[in-house]
């Protein structure tokens, strides 16, 4: 009898270890997905603004950016084994330049010089799964609906850091992720330049 | 009998064990090996864990004269055109106008649906091209999209992945820009049996080369502002076009689902492995 009892304790343990895992990550996801619906309709209000000039819509979604992305982290994955050259009194200006390219970027893809610019509305259709080893990277998948009815497809990749708060180091739009397509970029440009030579390179561009 | 219930339990125990170690070293090894190749040693740099640019882009130095060329063909003639087109048709004639074309594709995307038994995707294309062709007054408009019928793209180069075919090396094609065998057997495959194919056979060259014109000119009017974006804040714009469109080819052909691969990077795998973050 006590051998059964043991069994089904063992058993009832192991349940509740995969079922507490299992829901904490959803747990999470459902505040992932919180988030990136607050970032996206925050993102889509300033794009679709019709107060704002294009300069202040920049520098709105700078400021959004910058209160939920980590430019750093980003800017480390785009310099892949080459972030170990990154020089120390460097690193500022570094991520100060990945934040302007990124803010840039995102700008010119969500916004369109058309006079009559599409309206996009919030995230739909989103979905949340985690990565990485310790349930504290997530990718969240969606469908921007525009006032077309077209879906713009959106992926976010997205980490709790060490302060417990969410932030963005990616962002894919169509299937093309800006992280990863930097990283390429930038790998390419260092195989036969320095990393003194590509921040002046995107100071040039960005500064 | 005690003793015969403890050797079971315990041999329980040790299967389990050496099944959950076996499990994460496995999925942890796939991590790590991508890691290393990409923030540790000086080996080769994929830029994800399925490129690897060095067996993928065996081309690049006949590639890059390649894009150079389709650079200044695009510059002198094919730009100009979009540019004139959009200066001439207001964005809704333009949009009618895209649609046209696109619901002119019809035939082609139930045709790779169907070989990729997507039966919901074949059965929404025809409904697309039932409702486009017939409400939407021969496609111009795009009744569908609102009736809950969204527009989706297949090739046969899609089909081709689907069935397992590798897509071989890269390759920018002269005028037709980036691809890869794959994609180019594909463009044969769709263009011999896209139903316009077969109508234009019997007409003047003037007709055909005006429906091949108008969907370059169409097609580079659409990504007239983004490929300035992407020209203006690139590094190296070979590359930033190279890593578009290998993203946008795998994307298509996993209908947007995003990879559960285990060797897919991570920023916590790489703080554990105590690499640069």
């Amino acid at each position: 009898m006590f051998q059964n009892l043991n069994k089904y304790l063992i058993g009832s343990l192991l349940l509740l270890v995969i079922f507490v895992s299992s829901a904490n990550g959803r747990e999470y996801c459902d505040e992932a997905i919180a988030f990136i619906n607050e970032v996206t309709d925050e993102t889509l209000s300033i794009i679709n603004s019709s107060e704002f000039t294009k300069n202040q819509k920049k520098s709105n979604l700078s400021e959004l950016l910058n209160k939920n992305a980590d430019f750093e982290t980003m800017g480390k994955v785009m310099l892949g084994k080459y972030a170990r050259k990154l020089p120390d009194d460097m690193k500022e200006v570094y991520t100060d330049l990945i934040q302007k390219m990124l803010t840039k970027t995102i700008y010119d893809r969500l916004d369109n010089d058309e006079e009559e610019p599409d309206v996009t509305y919030g995230i739909v259709n989103d979905s949340c799964r985690t990565k990485g080893s310790k349930n504290r990277e997530f990718l969240v998948d969606g469908d921007v609906l525009k006032d077309d009815s077209r879906l713009a497809s959106i992926r976010w990749w997205i980490i709790i850091n060490k302060d417990q708060q969410y932030k963005v180091i990616d962002l894919t739009l169509a299937g093309v992720s800006l992280t990863l397509q930097k990283k390429d970029e930038f790998t390419s440009y260092l195989s036969n330049k320095s990393v003194s030579q590509l921040i002046n390179n995107l100071s040039k561009k960005f500064d | 009998m005690v003793a015969k219930i403890n050797i079971h339990r315990i041999l329980f125990v040790i299967t389990l064990s050496i099944m959950l170690f076996l499990h994460t070293t496995a999925s942890k090894a796939d991590i790590s090996q991508f890691i290393e190749e990409n923030y540790n040693s000086s080996y080769v740099e994929p830029s994800s864990p399925e490129i690897d640019y060095n067996t993928f882009d065996p081309f690049e130095e006949t590639n890059r004269k390649m894009f150079a060329f389709n650079q200044a063909v695009d510059k002198a003639i094919l730009k100009p055109m979009a540019q004139a087109y959009r200066d001439i048709v207001p964005e809704g004639g333009r949009e009618s106008i895209r649609n046209f074309l696109r619901n002119l594709e019809s035939p082609t995307i139930l045709f790779n649906d169907i070989l990729q038994g997507e039966e919901e995707r074949a059965s929404n294309t025809v409904n697309r091209f039932v409702i486009n062709s017939s409400v939407g007054f021969f496609g111009f408009g795009d009744p569908a999209t609102d009736m809950g019928y969204p527009r989706h793209t297949e090739d046969f180069a899609q089909t081709l992945a689907v069935y397992g075919v590798e897509s071989g090396p890269y390759i920018v094609s002269p005028l037709f820009g980036p691809s890869t065998p794959r994609h180019i057997a594909g463009r044969v495959v769709d263009f011999a049996v896209h139903p316009l194919t077969w109508y234009l056979q019997n007409q003047n060259d003037g007709y055909r080369y005006s429906y091949g014109i108008s969907e370059a000119v169409v097609a580079r009017e659409e990504l007239l502002d983004v490929l300035d974006d992407i020209e203006a804040s690139s590094t190296d714009y070979y590359v930033s076009i190279r890593n578009m469109y290998m993203q946008r080819r795998m994307d298509e052909i996993s209908n947007g689902v995003p990879s559960d691969e285990p060797s897919e990077f991570s920023i916590d795998t790489a703080r554990d492995l105590n690499l640069v973050f």
